[in-house]
């Protein structure tokens, strides 16, 4: 503490991190307690019954291998939002936007194919009304979907400003703050995809 | 202030009544040494004209002392309440073989008592089921297991000591052992307060037959007293010694449940043998 | 994206801009702070309500009810009785008549006061006044800089709590009536409106509560980033008055806590719209009756301390600035709240103890529980420490600083009567709870909240408080205080259960009518005193004695800002030499140290 003694900071002495990029972390502990809420719900639910899904439910197979790759795409995708902040840190902005656009379709790509996921599952029965196991399922997986949803909106607020070249190797809070949040969200699914399918 | 407390009728009830004691008393030590502190130094140390605070940043010593010395208390005071808690509350620990086994299911806004009957088997013909009322002979081991039908309610008779919420769709053991003594007594005083209900006096003049009946109204010097289908007022001054027949405490609701939880209320029913047997025999006749 | 860059130049602003949508941080400040207060008013006007009902059950309120006279004969007496009148003329269902016919309070009704009077007066009374106002007002003063980190975010955080009020104040006019499940919202009775005959109150609780959480959050990411990033040159962590640690503790609880319970909220909300059944043990395929208990209170454990912390932090500043004395072991103040706020999390088991869950978890809930009370304990003796050869000036802020302490202490003991396991078989749901929770909550937070705000008007409006008025405030609000929640001890200790509306109904309480009766005097007396308080915010700010920049003579940053507060806050973000408490150091003229004046002699205890 004593070395700050006397020193007088200039405007210019920022703090390691940004505003922006700090709100966005502060923001994720939030979103974490939020998932813990619901993952902690999912998990009373699985302890309390001793056959999972619970014996009503016999017959209804949620589609694992489908849902597997599927993670594969999300994870994919985590891997290309990465390549699109190393291209703008090497102030690439075209590799910057190729790499999100292909990180916004991989995004789109998985929603769609839990959009389809969902329809199967309903026909087959399982609804939100069908007792704890269907009720869980679609609010846990589909509060992950609303965030799939926004970070892919977000990203495409992100692209189009790439578009108007707006960021460049010392100007990318933009991309920084979208990609912080996006890899949150990915990394999330794994876990609820062990949880919720294979458990 | 605690003698506020309602009177104590259970066996582990006297557990419970001694930590609030022993709580009570640290409270009011702790208390009276912080509040103590706090005015002398109000007082002492009030602004006065031309002497200067102390320049004082704190002290490490005082630091680890006060923690510690809580910390110890806090623990010690743990360590004396594990037993009786789990005397109370734990299922392992409850006494085996319980005279008398009941199911009480709270529900919007009555508490059901079942009884199992002599097969002791629920769910048989011969159950019997009463709303609001619970009947146990004194100072017998009284198991019960507790559900609800619909929201949750708890089940709370202070005399025993004890409380516990009742679930929709599950089944929580509790159990309770009275304590009471059925030897007539000579001190009428606060009668209902203590439980007395259904009890047998003994006029003070020989002659005059004993008198049966229950307690409703109470005050300084006179009972007013239900005998078969009448009532009767009679002088304290006139009764010799009265023997409980029963003892008669409240089961209220303590856990909000609705708009009809205020008064959700059932009567637990302490008979001695004699009137147990004779309840029992009226029940399921032989 | 925009940085906080700041340009100098005064431009008039619209009255709009200025008072309405501002971004100023100190605007948005006292916005909070008379949203709270006005809040205040519901919330202490619908206990004085059910007070009623308490010590004269089933008796028509006085001024709203009817007369005996029109209810025994039906005869018109009273203005009251005429409105009554109409009101049964009238073929239409009228609010009044459900709720309270001839002005009787149903139970029904009951239900719905306590549960909105809590709910009020948690969630749009204290953590508005103490987190959205002084930590609004406050930490960009206090640690030197111009303005939050977000000061959008900022307004749109005071906006949400605004909706989320308006929401809530419409379930109060919604048919079935307004939510009635206590302010612990204890499902399956919230669940499903069969149970309680609510429809859209419930509803409308849960929702109005979630937009008040995203409020939260985002206050809470602006605070927190704020303190993190923008503390001026030579404000370390250890030179934050403890008001400022107190409050970026809070905002990480709130950030934390709030979010689990949303997700309880919404999962509710799916329970009583949607058709599921995860809190319904009943139905088929159901959930779990104690699952909301367990989201609800590890949210609400840490929310008492969300209650309190910034209290403390209060206090603290108070009892340091008028006994002119450092905090006596500021370090360990500030480890103290950091333990405080981190056990929070592992003692919520200390509200379900009866619930049913397993009794081995009784034990170790109780020990988490009663350990809160060595961080207690610490801070307790630290302000007694204080002060310990201070020059104690008795201000009206200082009054309440003290009270805030012994009230504290009282409640604080109380909770440990309550944290073991077997006494609390007996007071858990009675009134001693009742009484617990006023002693932290009025006793502590609210003592605070007043103090704080006679301390920082002068900053806020440029005006001193009226002493005489103060004072007199304090004075009624402490014995009408006591009067009305000591009682409730006692009646806990005879079994008096709560969120009943007629303890007459029990014979084993009649004996307490006594002390209802008393207890409902001291209530309205309390309320009564409340009203000086607004008449002397109101009078002050306009014809207040003028208060020169730094009348308390404070070393904190705050103080070193002109009066009234510009834009900006400082002409020159100022640079911080030494930590907040210098007060008598030793071998200087003053008996304070400004954080911010620069050093002329070796610094002697510079942190
Ligand atoms: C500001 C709010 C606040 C604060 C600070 C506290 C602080 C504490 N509370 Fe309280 N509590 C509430 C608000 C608060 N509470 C509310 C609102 C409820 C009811 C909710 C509802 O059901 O509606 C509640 C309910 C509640 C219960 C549940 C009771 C029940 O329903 O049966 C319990 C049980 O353990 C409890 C315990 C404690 C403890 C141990 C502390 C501790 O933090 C206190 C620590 C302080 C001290 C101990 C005093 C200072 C220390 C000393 C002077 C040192 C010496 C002390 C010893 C050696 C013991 N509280
Ligand atoms: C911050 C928290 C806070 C505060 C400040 C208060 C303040 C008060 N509280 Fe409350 N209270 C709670 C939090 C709080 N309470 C909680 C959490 C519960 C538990 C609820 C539950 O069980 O779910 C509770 C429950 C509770 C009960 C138990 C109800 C029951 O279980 O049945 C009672 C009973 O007396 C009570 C009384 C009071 C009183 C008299 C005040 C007084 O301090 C109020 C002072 C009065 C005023 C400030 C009003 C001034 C206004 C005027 C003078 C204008 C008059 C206007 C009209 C009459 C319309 N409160
Ligand atoms: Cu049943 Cu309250
Ligand atoms: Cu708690």
């Amino acid at each position: 503490m004593m070395a700050q003694n006397n020193v007088e900071m200039r405007e210019s002495d920022r703090p390691p991190l940004s505003n922006a990029r700090l709100g966005v972390l502060v923001l994720l502990g939030a979103e974490t307690m939020l998932f813990s809420g619901l993952i902690g719900t999912f998990l009373v639910f699985r302890v309390g019954n001793v056959t999972w899904p619970p014996p009503s439910h016999i017959g209804i197979e949620l589609p694992r291998v489908v849902t597997g790759i599927n993670t594969a795409l999300l994870l994919l995708s985590g891997y290309t939002m990465f390549q699109a902040w190393r291209a703008i840190r090497k102030d690439s902005v075209k590799q910057l936007r190729n790499w999100l656009l292909i990180t916004g379709v991989l995004g789109l790509l998985f929603l769609g194919v839990q959009g389809s996921e969902w329809v199967q599952l309903i026909r087959n029965g399982l609804t939100l009304q069908s007792g704890v196991y269907g009720g869980i399922f679609y609010v846990l997986i589909g509060c992950h979907a609303v965030h799939v949803l926004s970070a892919v909106i977000w990203l495409f607020i992100v692209f189009g400003m790439a578009m108007a070249g707006r960021f460049s190797a010392d100007r990318y809070t933009g991309v920084d703050t979208c990609a912080i949040y996006w890899i949150f969200v990915v990394a999330l699914w794994p876990i609820l995809y062990v949880l919720v399918y294979l458990s | 202030m605690l003698q506020w407390l309602p009177e104590n009728v259970s066996t582990f009830g006297q557990g419970v009544d001694n930590l609030f004691h022993a709580i009570y008393w640290l409270t009011v030590v702790v208390f009276i040494l912080v509040m103590g502190t706090l005015i002398v130094f109000l007082i002492k140390y009030r602004h006065q004209e031309g002497k200067k605070a102390d320049y004082i940043e704190g002290s490490t010593t005082l630091e680890i002392v006060w923690t510690v010395v809580t910390t110890v208390i806090v623990f010690v005071l743990a360590m004396f309440s594990y037993p009786q808690w789990n005397n109370i509350k734990s299922p392992t620990q409850f006494p085996e073989n319980p005279d008398v086994v009941v199911q009480v299911s709270g529900k919007q806004f009555n508490w059901d008592m079942t009884y199992p009957g002599p097969d002791n088997e629920f769910g048989t013909d011969d159950d019997l089921e009463l709303e609001n009322e619970l009947h146990v002979p004194m100072n017998a081991v009284v198991h019960i297991r507790l559900t609800a039908e619909d929201v949750i309610h708890s089940f709370f008779v202070p005399q025993l000591r004890l409380k516990q919420d009742a679930l929709p769709n599950r089944f929580i053991n509790v159990w309770f052992q009275t304590e009471l003594d059925d030897k007539p007594i000579q001190n009428f005083e606060r009668l209902k307060a203590k439980g007395y209900f259904a009890v047998t006096l003994t006029p003070a003049d020989a002659n005059t037959p004993l008198i049966s009946g229950t307690i409703l109204k109470e005050t300084e010097d006179t009972l007013e007293l239900e005998v078969g289908d009448e009532t009767q007022t009679i002088s304290k001054a006139n009764v010799k010694q009265l023997a409980p027949k029963v003892w008669r405490y409240e089961i209220p609701c303590a856990e909000l449940c609705g708009f009809g939880h205020s008064g959700m209320l059932g009567y637990l029913n302490v008979h001695t043998q004699e009137s147990y047997d004779a309840w029992v025999q009226e029940r399921w006749p032989q | 994206m925009h940085d906080n860059e700041h340009t100098e130049h005064h431009h008039e602003e619209s009255f709009i801009r200025k008072y309405i949508f501002s971004l100023d941080h100190k605007t948005i400040g006292k916005q909070f702070l008379i949203y709270g207060l006005i809040m205040f008013f519901v919330g202490g006007g619908l206990a004085l309500l059910f007070r009623w009902q308490l010590a004269y059950p089933d008796q028509p309120l006085p001024i709203i009810g009817a007369s005996q006279q029109y209810l025994d004969e039906g005869e018109v007496v009273t203005g009251a009785d005429r409105m009554w009148e109409r009101i049964y003329e009238s073929d239409k269902e009228e609010w009044l008549e459900t709720s309270m016919p001839s002005g009787v309070i149903t139970p029904e009704f009951y239900n719905m006061l306590f549960t909105m009077h809590a709910t009020i007066m948690v969630f749009f009374v204290v953590v508005p006044i103490l987190v959205g106002a002084f930590g609004n007002f406050l930490i960009p003063l206090m640690i030197g800089t111009r303005d939050m980190a977000f000061p959008i975010l900022n307004m749109l955080s005071f906006w949400l709590a605004v909706l989320a009020a308006i929401v809530m104040a419409i379930g109060f006019f919604v048919p079935g009536g307004h939510a009635a499940a206590g302010w612990t919202g204890y499902a399956p009775l919230s669940a499903d409106p069969q149970w309680t005959g609510v429809e859209w109150g419930q509803n409308l609780w849960a929702i109005s509560l979630l937009i008040q959480g995203f409020s939260s959050l985002v206050g809470s990411i602006n605070y927190i980033t704020t303190i993190i990033n923008m503390r001026a040159p030579g404000m370390t962590f250890f030179r934050m008055p403890l008001v400022i640690w107190s409050l970026f503790i809070v905002a990480i609880l709130l950030l934390l806590a709030f979010p689990v319970l949303s997700s309880a909220l919404a999962l509710l909300i799916f329970d009583r719209l949607a058709g599921t059944t995860f809190f319904s043990a009943t139905a088929e395929g159901g959930g779990d009756p104690l699952l909301w208990q367990h989201l609800f209170w590890f949210f609400g454990h840490p929310e008492v301390y969300i209650l309190i912390l910034p209290g403390m932090g209060i206090a603290s500043e108070l009892i340091a600035v008028f006994s002119r004395k450092p905090i006596f072991g500021y370090r360990s103040m500030v480890w103290a709240m950091i333990a405080i706020a981190f056990l929070g999390w592992i003692v919520w088991g200390h509200h379900m103890f009866q619930s049913g869950m397993r009794s081995e978890m009784g034990n170790f809930f109780m020990t988490t529980t009663m350990l809160i009370a060595v961080p207690s304990a610490i801070k307790t003796f630290n302000w007694l420490g204080t002060m310990f050869r201070g020059s104690i000036r008795f201000t009206a802020p200082m009054l309440h600083g003290i009270a805030f302490v012994s009230m504290f202490v009282i409640g604080g003991l109380s909770g440990i009567y309550m944290a073991n396991t077997p006494v609390d078989i007996f007071i858990h749901d009675t009134y001693y709870i009742v009484a617990h929770i006023h002693y932290v909550v009025f006793g502590g937070s609210l003592f605070a909240i007043f103090g704080g705000i006679i301390f920082w008007f002068p900053k806020m409006y440029g005006r001193y408080m009226n002493d005489a008025l103060s004072k007199i405030h304090f004075w009624l609000t402490f014995i009408a205080f006591n009067c009305t929640f000591f009682p409730m001890h006692i009646l806990g200790v005879g079994g008096h259960m709560r969120r009943i509306s007629n303890p007459q109904q029990y014979e084993f309480l009649q004996v307490f009518e006594g002390m209802n009766i008393f207890i409902t005097m001291s209530a309205f007396t309390l309320g009564f005193a409340q009203l000086i308080l607004v008449f002397n915010y109101f009078w002050s700010m306009y014809k207040g004695k003028v208060a020169e920049q730094n009348p308390w003579q404070v070393n904190t940053l705050e103080w070193e800002a002109p009066t009234p507060v510009p834009h900006g806050n400082f002409g020159q973000i100022p640079t911080v030499y030494r930590g907040p408490y210098e007060y008598s150091v030793p071998g200087e003229e003053e008996d304070w140290t400004p954080q911010a004046q620069p050093e002329h002699a070796p610094a002697t205890g510079g942190d």
